[in-house]
């Protein structure tokens, strides 16, 4: 079974992602601030990890870093907020995410999106 | 034996140490009580706003952050680029070097690729000579303003960078201050809610920042500093913040905005003239001013605050800084009376010259002198074994508890409201603090408050003769300055 | 405080005074206190020792023989008729012994006053007792009674006036203001401590309580809501009644008001974050389980923050039904419950004439303007709007508002409508027209435009130096070059010479100012900066 990191701090769209996602067969972690996506990151075996930029006490932009850094093949998917600022977007993608999706977001969707990464 | 005219005069000393004992203890309800229904009104306002939205808004008002800085060479690159990554979209930071003998010019030339201007700089504020203004050739520190000038004091170094800002709300700091990413869209709020009055600054909450975890500008962990003396000041900023400064602003009597934090509408603070450079006080001063010149052309405003945790600092934990620290607060604090005694008791001023005036000059100006004058006169009673010793003995014992009382309040404040120090130990240590201030620091505090009088009283001729005259109207700072180029 | 006898007695005098106050009946005060020298002695019969006074015989015998060192009275020095007694703390002891000693012996003796072994005479002796009296320190007939009156007579006064020791400790206290004013800190600290904590503490109880229950329905709804929304027969949503749907959650909480709020936020939370039919989804899980009818029922409570949470829920769920209700509201004197019924109203009521804003009595806060801004820019994309009631408003902050959305909305066919307002609009109006100007390169209005350059509000000046520098003619320079030698503020001139640099740079450089002008100097150094030019 594939896994799957959250990070993202809005507990009820971590849970209905992970819902949808384990629907889907797979195997769900979600943590809700950086320092524990942070952690997770470096302790768990993931296949792709979904952020939000937002989040507490870490900048989105420092976790994407991170996550390379450790494992640079697991593919990213970024959740964004309405109203950020084009510069982090930018920013984001020259890090090497292989997604964006901005919110509000279809779950459906992303579910796919996350299907087609971990496939390839 | 006494003679009768000392006798009668030891009798309506006692009478007044305790009418005055009575007041603080009713007034001190009153203010928690008035802080308190502010706090749950601003928790319940919190709830219907969209920051997200004040951030990309064409509406939102645009914001200069000046920050002056002296000898800051070692930390002025990480703050600097701190500032700059703050979530809002129209605002600039302005960084002025008063005058630095070390090499915040030369780091920041590095930093940056700053490079010095042909900037016309206009003097419409009074400062020290302007050697420079600069700016980076990369697009992506468009948003800093560096200006290099003559050492003149803190209020001078605000001044010049007011003179170079271009948007409508003007946010002082002091340059080692840890900004919240959001603070500036939550400081904007009650600009951007003004309807009838007008709102001419806001302030905001400065917390201890020693020994907590702080990462990329925000304080990730709580932790109570090490010192007493830091931990006495973490009490001593709830209360000043969460308790006196929510209740002032409850009635709109708000007098101090502190000089770490504050922000101010540009046009108004041209119009009086900038900060006052004279006086050590120059934050309380320049709101008083403000405060003076709106009642002076019949404006209804207000002075905002914002209670959420946005900002904090490293506060000194040792005797020697902390002493010139409230030194300087206690001179500010005269010198702003002073320069402003017109306002005292003046219904023209409304609750400024009826409520917070006297206040400040009962409570927080005289406050060492009639402790200090109480302590004597219960040790002679006490020596004579005059049976009115037991009286003031009760007194003290009593107005220590109240402390006690007031201080435990503003932690439980805290807790209900932001509950930041979350760990039990914390909680403690800081209740363990509220026991032993009375007896450890307060001393203290009273001793460097009179030190502040001292000072005050020898600092005379030049310009003290000046802020003993104070200002007839609240426009008469910009005739002041003409006097010195 | 009692002074009179000196510091040194002062300790002693408390003691008498508490104690005489325990002891002696309260009609003490209203006693006659002064006594005159014809009845000093009968005074001093009835009573015991009294502080302070003493008594001593003299005796002047008539032979020089006679001795009375037996009845110890001892001889003067310098003359043997004369003897004197001890000193004798009793008046009738002392009466007693001169009694005696003209007995037995011949000669004249008398009793004399020692006042802290001073002697005085009686007047001084008199005096001294009425101000005893007076200070209550000292009450002759209470000894009268108590030494002269008989059991029976004590019994009888005992049962008639009742014995009441504080009475007097009451009045001493109420009469004095030192002791009052300290009660009063005292009352007043036990008073607010106790108000403070118990008012703190079922606040924190409350807060607690309601934070652990709101945690635990969050975790409670995840679940049900995720199985609707992702249910493999999207139809099935629709065929389900509300008590299927009630079923769902756990039993008995969709009665409970917490649980309720719980679920509305949740839902509206998601509705922000998801798109396309999810949206619909929530909405119909939203009214299925009838929470329409609780946000409704908010609009009737007291408290503000609970009615605009109401009006907040409506609007995101566009509960229209309830319009008639919230536009009650639209002028409520609260500025959150009027901002969201406004924004609300424009939101779900489909008036497409902003009818609801331009009726707007209260200055519109930039606050408002970002709100209401931002569901203009959405029902414009929608269908077409009527900005032309915004205009007429009678409000000064709402036509301002409706100018600043010509500008962010790009409605360039409104610039004629502009135009035409300029003349007769405020500063504030006019400063916004033009931006629009600036912003779409409407030449049209320029020649208003030039006359403005003799106001005297500088904000709009500036802004007018702005417009021309970015669609002034020829003419716009030669009048800006005039108003650049008439003005005098820094400013003003550097924004003029901006402007005529940016029509014709040619201008500036080739313009002979006086060499010797600095300021001019600084000023075409600053236009020519490049650096400056391109941030």
């Amino acid at each position: 079974m594939k896994n799957v990191l959250i990070i993202e701090d809005d507990k009820l769209i971590s849970s209905l992602v992970q819902f949808k996602l384990r629907k889907e067969g797979y195997n769900v972690t979600i943590t809700e601030d950086g320092i524990a996506g942070m952690d997770a990151i470096d302790l768990l075996e993931t296949d792709l990890i979904i952020t939000d930029v937002m989040i507490p006490f870490k900048n989105g932009i420092e976790i994407i870093h991170h996550a390379k850094r450790v494992s640079p093949k697991v593919p990213i998917i970024v959740l964004s907020s309405l109203g950020e600022e084009e510069a982090t977007v930018m920013e984001a993608f020259n890090l090497g995410v292989s997604d964006f999706v901005p919110k509000p977001f279809n779950p459906n969707e992303l579910a796919m999106r996350v299907r087609r990464l971990i496939n390839n | 034996m006494y003679s009768i005219l000392f006798n009668i005069l030891i009798e309506i000393m006692g009478i007044l140490f305790l009418v005055y004992s009575f007041s603080i203890i009713t007034i001190y309800l009153v203010i928690a009580a008035l802080s308190g229904l502010e706090m749950r009104d601003h928790l319940r306002k919190n709830k219907f706003a969209d920051y997200l939205d004040v951030i990309t808004s064409p509406i939102s008002p645009g914001i200069s952050i000046i920050a002056p800085a002296y000898n800051e060479g070692k930390n002025i690159v990480q703050n600097a680029k701190s500032l700059l990554t703050l979530h809002y979209s129209r605002y600039e930071v302005i960084l002025v070097n008063d005058g630095s003998k070390d090499d915040t010019l030369e780091r920041m030339i590095e930093s940056f690729e700053l490079v010095r201007t042909e900037y016309a700089y206009n003097y419409q504020i009074d400062c020290k000579k302007v050697r420079g203004v600069y700016k980076s050739t990369n697009r992506s520190f468009s948003k800093l303003t560096f200006v290099d000038k003559e050492n003149g004091g803190k209020a001078d170094a605000l001044n010049a960078g007011i003179n170079v800002a271009q948007n409508e709300i003007l946010s002082c700091i002091d340059v080692d201050c840890i900004l919240s990413s959001d603070s500036l869209t939550k400081m904007v709020r009650p600009f951007m809610e003004e309807t009838n009055r007008k709102v001419i600054a806001v302030g905001g909450v400065i917390g201890v920042a020693n020994n907590c975890d702080v990462k990329d500008g925000t304080v990730t962990k709580y932790r109570v500093p090490d010192t007493l003396l830091g931990r006495f000041q973490v009490i001593e900023y709830f209360r000043a913040f969460l308790m006196g400064r929510m209740a002032w602003t409850r009635i709109n009597g708000l007098m101090l905005i502190s000089g770490a934090f504050g922000f101010f509408n540009r046009e108004l603070v041209l119009k009086v003239g900038g900060y006052f450079p004279k006086t050590v006080g120059e934050d309380m001063e320049l709101v008083v001013r403000m405060r003076r010149y709106m009642y002076e052309v019949g404006i209804a405003h207000k002075v905002g605050f914002v209670p959420d945790p946005l900002c904090w600092t490293e506060v000194p934990e040792t005797k020697g800084v902390l002493s010139r620290q409230r030194n300087r607060w206690m001179r500010g604090t005269i010198e702003t009376l002073q320069l402003h005694q017109k306002v005292s008791l003046n219904p023209k001023y409304g609750v400024l010259g009826m409520v917070s005036y006297p206040f400040w000059s009962i409570f927080e100006k005289s406050a060492p002198i009639i402790e200090f004058i109480g302590i004597i006169y219960t040790m002679v009673m006490i020596f004579t074994g005059d049976i009115s010793a037991l009286y003031f003995l009760a007194l003290f014992i009593l107005i220590y508890c109240f402390s006690i009382l007031i201080s435990s309040f503003s932690i439980l404040y805290e807790e209900v409201a932001y509950n930041n120090y979350k760990d039990k130990t914390d909680l403690k240590k800081l209740i363990k603090t509220i026991i032993l201030e009375p007896f450890l620091i307060h001393p203290q505090l009273v001793w460097w408050g009179l030190k502040g009088h001292w000072h005050f009283i020898k600092g005379k001729g030049g310009w003290g003769e000046m802020i003993r005259t104070g200002f007839k109207k609240a426009t008469d700072k910009q005739k002041v300055s003409a006097v010195t180029p | 405080m009692v002074n009179e006898a000196g510091p040194r007695s002062i300790k002693k005098l408390i003691f008498t005074l508490v104690f005489l106050n325990l002891f002696l009946p309260g009609n003490l005060v209203a006693q006659d206190s002064s006594i005159t020298v014809s009845h000093l002695q009968s005074v001093l019969e009835n009573v015991e020792e009294i502080p302070g006074l003493e008594f001593i015989i003299y005796f002047r015998t008539l032979n020089d023989t006679t001795d009375l060192t037996l009845l110890n009275l001892s001889q003067h020095a310098d003359s043997v008729n004369f003897w004197f007694s001890d000193t004798i703390l009793l008046y009738n002891e002392a009466k007693e012994l001169n009694a005696d000693l003209s007995l037995s012996n011949e000669g004249v003796g008398s009793i004399n006053y020692l006042l802290y072994k001073r002697e005085v005479s009686e007047s001084g002796v008199a005096e001294y007792l009425g101000n005893m009296i007076r200070n209550e320190l000292f009450d002759p007939t209470g000894i009268v009674n108590n030494s002269f009156g008989n059991e029976g007579e004590l019994v009888l006064m005992g049962t008639n006036t009742p014995f009441r020791p504080f009475y007097k400790l009451k009045i001493k206290i109420l009469s004095d203001v030192k002791m009052l004013l300290l009660l009063a800190c005292l009352s007043m600290f036990l008073i607010a401590s106790l108000i403070l904590v118990f008012v703190m503490f079922i606040i924190k109880s409350k807060k607690r309580r309601k934070e652990v229950l709101t945690l635990r329905f969050k975790n409670l709804c995840y679940g049900p809501i995720s199985d609707i929304l992702f249910d493999d027969d999207p139809e099935r949503l629709n065929q389900l009644k509300r008590e299927d749907l009630v079923a769902m959650f756990p039993k008995g909480h969709l009665n409970i008001d917490l649980f309720k709020d719980v679920m509305i936020q949740e839902i509206i939370s998601l509705n922000k974050n998801m798109k396309g039919n999810f949206k619909a989804r929530l909405k119909l899980i939203y009214r299925k389980l009838e929470l329409d009818k609780h946000s409704i029922k908010k609009l009737s409570l007291k408290r503000w923050d609970a009615i605009t949470a109401g009006i907040v829920e409506i609007n995101e769920m566009d509960v229209i039904e309830a319009v008639p209700m919230v536009e009650k509201f639209t002028s409520h004197d609260n500025f959150y419950i009027r901002s969201n019924a406004v924004a609300t109203m424009l939101n779900i009521s489909n008036d497409m004439s902003l009818k609801v804003l331009a009726d707007q009595r209260y200055p519109l806060s930039k606050w408002q303007q970002m709100k209401y801004y931002r569901i203009i820019k959405y029902i414009n994309n929608k269908g077409i709007v009527k900005f032309h009631l915004l205009f007429e408003s009678k409000n000064e902050s709402v036509r301002v508002f409706g100018i600043k959305l010509v500008r962010y909305l790009g409605l360039v066919d409104r610039l004629s409508e502009l135009q035409k307002m300029y003349l007769t609009a405020s500063i504030n109006e006019k400063i916004e027209i033009l931006k629009c100007y600036d912003k779409f390169n409407h030449i049209d209005g320029l020649e208003d435009v030039h006359r403005d350059l003799s106001t005297t509000d500088k904000t709009l000046f500036l802004n007018v130096v702005k417009v021309l520098k970015n669609l002034g003619s020829e003419v716009s320079q030669i009048v800006l070059m005039e108003w650049f030698r008439k003005t005098k503020d820094f400013e003003c001139r550097l924004k003029i010479l901006e402007a005529v640099n940016s029509l014709n740079p040619d201008l500036v450089t080739l313009r002979d100012f006086p060499k010797e002008d600095k300021e001019v100097n600084q000023m075409i150094a600053h236009l020519k900066d490049p650096i400056l030019n391109h941030v």
